[in-house]
């Protein structure tokens, strides 16, 4: 293991958690380690291997991941036996996940969404130690399973998702049925107070980078006010490149919905199945 | 080459369309217009002016039309080259598709540039 490597404060709010991942995100290249994040009364860090989030952890929270794995548990284990199989692990050197998976208290997608949900947590609580101090630990050996690791669009994702639970099944849905052409759909809440979008639910989106996502958040905003003008009642916008291509943006509720489009026939579906959803 | 005259053909070849007109996108004004009321034109007239917003809004990319959808009109705006805009309000549809793929092929027999 190299020493670490000093990389400054984090930048300031007002998008402390968006400017973090970005950072994140900008580290491709740097291979795999550790992020750490060093404040006066909290520290932590992340996991990253090729600018994807293995992990994260706020050090002194570690029994949150044992909760957010039995919410995910069908039937429900009980906290003794993922405690029992976890030490077992730990004297094994046997990967927690895996023995939980082929233990079958979880399934695989079970076993994503908690561990997604649990470094959305903890990244979140990492952004607001202010002022922080980071440092770079490179790891030598690629260590983490892809299956489990996450773009920092899809743990910005699911910290949204978890501030605004009630909004993420009807987005997902809007979004599914008018991207089953192709397209990359991000929704966006705006019950939070939060000064820009953010991102709670991504169909399609996986190839997206942070910063692309944000922007057509801005965009869908900005164009629905501008629509709003012309028609109170408007429902839909939509923009066609002349490279082909293009965007969408529509509303349910406090949700913003924005999506883009690298072809104008899957721009076309999307447009003719949001009619078909509001004709009834 | 767009005046009057041709705008009330185009509107006529358009089904639903209730108004059509050729928009200054720096002023934001509509300089022909072709109505079926006065109803349409006002909404036409706010379409004449937030039409270039929807065009640049937000996007590095060039966008060359702008389509907006709302329980009681389809507003489209279709860019003619950098200073002019085809700015179309119809009647809602559930074939919004079909519409689209009409209206296009209208405006691509028009000729190139804005109004005499």
């Amino acid at each position: 293991m190299r020493p670490a490597a000093d990389l400054g404060e984090l930048p300031p709010a007002p998008a402390p958690l968006a400017a973090f991942l970005e950072r994140i995100e900008e580290m491709s290249s740097e291979g795999t380690g550790a992020l750490r994040v060093e404040g006066a009364r909290s520290s932590g860090a992340v996991l990253v291997e090729g600018g994807r989030i293995c992990w994260a952890v706020v050090d002194g929270s570690a029994r949150r991941l044992t909760d957010m794995l039995r919410a995910q548990m069908d039937p429900l284990a009980e906290r003794g036996a993922i405690e029992a199989l976890y030490r077992s692990c730990q004297r094994t050197g046997r990967p927690l996940g895996e023995a939980l998976v082929q233990e079958g208290l979880v399934t695989e997608i079970g076993l994503r969404t908690a561990l997604l949900d649990h470094s959305a947590d903890a990244v979140a609580s990492l952004s607001r130690i202010a002022p922080a101090r980071l440092s770079w630990i490179e790891h030598r050996r690629r260590r983490y399973d892809a299956r489990y690791s996450f773009s920092p669009l899809e743990v910005l994702a699911a910290v949204g998702s978890l501030a605004a639970p009630a909004e993420v099944h009807r987005a997902l849905e809007g979004l599914r049925f008018r991207l089953a052409a192709g397209g990359a759909g991000v929704a966006y809440t705006r019950s939070l107070g939060f000064s820009a979008p953010l991102p709670l639910a991504l169909v399609g989106a996986e190839r997206l980078r942070l910063g692309e996502a944000l922007e057509l958040g801005r965009w869908a905003i900005d164009a629905l006010e501008v629509a709003r003008a012309l028609s109170p009642s408007r429902d839909l916008v939509a923009t066609f490149r002349r490279t082909g291509g293009g965007s969408a943006a529509w509303e349910e509720g406090a949700t913003a919905l924005a999506a883009t489009f690298t072809d104008a026939s899957s721009l076309a579906f999307a447009l003719a199945r949001h009619a078909r959803s509001r004709a009834g | 080459m767009i005046g009057r005259e041709a705008l009330r053909d185009l509107r006529a070849r358009v089904p639903g369309c209730r108004g059509i007109a050729l928009v200054d996108l720096r002023r934001g004004e509509a300089i022909a217009t072709s109505c079926r009321d006065a109803e349409s034109a006002q909404a036409l007239d706010l379409s004449a002016a937030g039409a270039l917003a929807l065009l640049e809004t937000g996007t590095s990319c060039s966008v060359d039309e702008a389509v907006v959808l709302s329980s009681e009109a389809l507003h489209l705006v279709h860019r003619r080259g950098p200073s002019h805009a085809l700015v179309t309000l119809c009647l809602p549809t559930r074939n919004l598709g079909g519409l689209l793929a009409q209206i296009r092929a209208v405006l691509e027999t028009l000729p190139e540039g804005g109004s005499r």
